[in-house]
């Protein structure tokens, strides 16, 4: 399976006449493989530095160790781990408040409005996520870090 | 010492204003100066846009606004820990009918730390 990764801080680089901002994301889930049809549609934006992490720990060592912050995503899968992604977003919350998080969430807007209130939570990406979401969510992300 | 305290407000604003039931989605600020525990000066400032996962951005405004402390009756864990990393303190004044009261109380020590317990989410908000 392709993984792309980079592991290069969220940087400003010039193309063409513009400025644009890389964002980097790591998709956080103990299933990579599941998801790499949805990857393929996030990264044809060109803002976008993805990777994975496959375990929780990974992705608090990367985190830390990468320093992401401000105008970085992460995106939590539904469960990983055995703790389910809201469960997740608080341990992150916790120990980096600055950077950005994505929930996988079966619930519909309202309820996961309710359930993760306070959170500060970037959107909801639903199971089986389409191109239309992934545009969504880099438009989100654009927005609240331009 | 200036300590400037940030009070989500219901407008008008000011003294008299009831305190915003979630500061994040207040209407505006009242910014109190105290000085040895008197009140030295009341102004009003008005809330920022606030976009879905921009918990962070009244954070930062009320920090760039020389907030040291902040009462507030209800919050987001998020923001919560925004303060604590920008080194506002935070306090609980839910139980407060207006501004006025709850700063009284604040210089008073009356007031708690608002603490995890207090945050909303979760459904328990």
């Amino acid at each position: 399976m392709k993984q792309p990764v980079s592991r290069e801080p969220t940087t400003e680089s010039t193309e063409g006449h513009g400025t644009k901002m890389t964002r980097r994301i790591l998709f956080v889930t103990n299933h990579p493989e599941r998801w790499e049809e949805w990857i393929s549609h996030l990264q044809q934006h060109p803002e976008a530095a993805f990777s994975f992490a496959t375990t929780f720990p990974e992705a608090g060592d990367r985190m830390k160790t990468e320093r992401y912050g401000i105008g970085d995503l992460i995106i939590l899968d539904e469960t990983i781990d055995n703790r389910s992604a809201i469960d997740a977003a608080k341990e992150i919350i916790l120990s980096n408040v600055w950077v950005s998080l994505a929930l996988v969430n079966a619930l519909d807007e309202d309820a996961f409005h309710e359930a993760a209130e306070g959170l500060g939570i970037l959107c909801r990406i639903p199971p089986g996520a389409s191109a239309a979401d992934a545009d969504e969510l880099m438009r989100k992300l654009l927005t609240i870090s331009r | 010492m200036e300590t400037i305290v940030a009070v989500p407000s219901t407008a008008p604003g000011g003294l008299d204003a009831p305190l915003g039931a979630h500061f994040g989605h207040c209407d505006l600020y009242t910014l109190v100066a105290l000085e040895n525990n008197q009140i030295k000066k009341v102004d009003v400032i008005p809330n920022v846009p606030h976009v879905q996962g921009g918990c962070l951005a009244p954070v930062q405004y009320l920090a760039q606004q020389g907030a040291k402390k902040l009462i507030a009756g209800g919050m987001g864990l998020r923001p919560l820990m925004g303060f604590h990393q920008v080194g506002i303190e935070v306090y609980f004044g839910g139980n407060y009918p207006t501004v006025g009261e709850a700063v009284r109380a604040l210089t008073e020590g009356k007031l708690p730390q608002f603490s995890q317990e207090y945050t909303c989410g979760g459904g328990a908000h």
